[in-house]
């Protein structure tokens, strides 16, 4: 069901980028069946001067936006022996997974802020869930939250752009943004209400179509997604990460998980849900988090720049320092892969992808989740560039090279680990 | 073309939406363009241009050049990762630097025509939180 769903996606977004010509069109005395004759023939933004740009709707910052420079940007520890620093982000340094079990610990998750962790006081936050897509409005409670009904899930939250790095490794250009290399990932068990819980209480309508969660943070993190993700059962508003409130870092008291999709979507520090009956575009679904580059077509009638993210690809990593040092003999090499459908095959190449082998895989295979896995390696002294490729159950696996995108997200190529052995 | 959901979605929205993206847009493009170009301005700049980048703005926000190659210097002042870009009127990148971690500072070299342009930090959000700023460059 992958492309089939990745189809409904990109439907779904040409349905809301027509949705907006077609309230232009209508604004101008266009007639319904103009419109669509005009649809048909592919010059309804054309006929209408062109598509404005919406991305300023809900763009606004509210004033003074101003930055504390008082707080640390993070609040966990964030030691140089188990982070890379870049700036307000921190990239999880594969190498202490070794041995670990299937989630990532809170202390080693990795950090992804797009500015500083706020500080929020559970006593006076407050949730709110409001809009045209809901009949009752609804403000909770911490406490609230805390008394709904549970669930929890073991899904993995990956950064759109984990893997940038390698885009100026294959193109000899940089990608914008944190370069990080494949750290920016992780597996926790996750602990919250379905969201389709509380959009039920709020009496979410049937003409309901887009829900956007709202950051606490500066920045005000607003990134959409559809009624029909929002509605998921393993789409939640957690407040529990592996058995301990979320960490402030994490979104406490309270963020979206929405699996499978880029990280962003995740919302960290919700304080409002807008559930609406027409498409919501904000910075996050326009101008960010969307493909640009020369491989990249923009939709047609898009107010994006480019084809919208939302699922996630194929990725594979290492539990090895970078570069790695190991002394001759045998090892058994470790890593894990991970996507939003089940990992089926992982295969190694230990002579720069010439020939490869299947790696054994140790865990049962769940999508939105990610697969440890394992080979035996008796290594001989030298330098060596060990290459891992995963394939999940829809046939997805992944490439030698990724087309470049300016903002450079979702690379998930090959990658050669360095390794060597004395 | 997909019609049945395309018009399933379509019937189902609802009103007062383009209006907002239009008074929106009208805002940002004012931002680009609507500084005339004249007598009275400050000199031309050197041709290396300095520009501090901070969380979220730009200093200076406005940059006159004479048209030809430039080169920016980008101190990043603030706290997290900034970036760098010029953009054209159309939008159409001219000259970038894609990330620039805080404390560092890195340059890039431009050929600017005569006109307008906007110089923006592209990171998510950025942009919209007041990381934007004019440059005109003069014949």
């Amino acid at each position: 069901m992958g492309s089939e769903r990745l189809l409904d996606e990109a439907a779904y977004e040409q349905a809301r980028y027509d949705e907006v010509l077609w309230r232009q069109a209508k604004a101008l005395g266009v007639s319904r069946r103009r419109f669509l004759t005009l649809l048909a023939t592919g010059g309804t933004a054309a006929a209408l001067g062109g598509l404005v740009s919406p991305r300023a709707a809900h763009g606004q910052m509210p004033a003074a936006q101003t930055v504390a420079q008082a707080s640390p940007l993070v609040v966990k520890p964030v030691p140089g022996n188990l982070f890379y620093p870049f700036g307000s982000n921190f990239e999880m340094r594969w190498e202490n997974l070794t041995g670990r079990g299937y989630l990532v610990p809170n202390e080693l998750f990795f950090i992804r802020n797009h500015s500083r962790t706020p500080r929020i006081d559970p006593a006076t936050w407050r949730l709110r869930i409001e809009g045209s897509g809901v009949a009752r409005p609804l403000e909770l409670t911490y406490d609230d939250i805390l008394s709904l009904p549970d669930t929890s899930v073991r899904r993995y939250v990956e950064c759109a752009g984990n893997g940038r790095s390698f885009f100026e490794a294959a193109y000899n250009r940089r990608a914008q943004g944190t370069q990080w290399r494949l750290g920016a990932v992780g597996v926790a068990e996750w602990t919250g209400v379905p969201l389709r819980e509380i959009l039920s209480r709020a009496g979410v309508k049937p003409t309901a179509v887009d829900v956007m969660p709202e950051g606490l943070d500066d920045l005000k993190v607003r990134r959409p997604m559809s009624i029909a993700k929002a509605m998921e059962p393993d789409t939640l508003l957690v407040y529990a990460m592996n058995g301990h409130p979320l960490p402030p870092d994490h979104g406490f008291p309270a963020r979206v998980l929405v699996p499978g999709w880029i990280g962003v979507a995740s919302v960290k520090w919700v304080g409002r849900l807008e559930v609406s009956e027409t498409p919501i575009f904000s910075p996050w679904n326009t101008t960010s988090y969307v493909m640009v580059g020369p491989t990249y077509q923009k939709p047609a009638n898009s107010p994006a720049d480019g084809p919208v993210l939302s699922l996630q690809n194929v990725k594979s990593a290492l539990e090895l320092a970078w570069p790695a040092e190991l002394r001759a003999g045998r090892h058994t090499i470790r890593g894990r892969s991970w996507g939003p459908y089940a990992i089926t095959k992982v295969e190694y190449s230990l002579d720069r992808g010439v020939s490869w082998q299947e790696a054994r895989i140790r865990d049962r295979q769940a999508p939105r989740a990610w697969v440890r896995w394992e080979f035996s390696w008796d290594a001989r002294p030298g330098d060596y560039s060990i290459r891992v490729r995963a394939t999940d159950a829809q046939g997805n696996t992944q490439p030698a090279i990724v087309p470049f995108n300016e903002q450079g997200y979702l690379y998930n190529g090959i990658v050669g680990h360095p390794v060597m052995v004395v | 073309m997909g019609q049945p959901p395309r018009a399933a979605i379509a019937v189902r929205f609802g009103t007062a939406w383009s209006a907002a993206f239009a008074i929106a847009l009208a805002a940002v493009v004012a931002v680009v363009v609507a500084v005339p170009i004249g007598p009275g301005l400050a000199a031309p700049a050197a041709p290396k241009v300095l520009i501090k980048a901070r969380d979220f703005s730009f200093d200076p926000k406005e940059v006159t050049v004479r048209a030809g190659d430039v080169t920016f210097e980008i101190k990043n002042e603030g706290s997290i990762e900034h970036n760098f870009i010029i953009e054209d009127g159309n939008r159409r990148k001219i000259a970038e630097i894609a990330i620039i971690e805080a404390g560092k500072t890195d340059d890039v070299k431009a050929t600017v025509r005569p006109g307008n342009y906007a110089f923006v930090c592209t990171l998510p959000g950025h942009r919209e939180a007041g990381m934007v700023g004019v440059l005109r460059a003069q014949p």
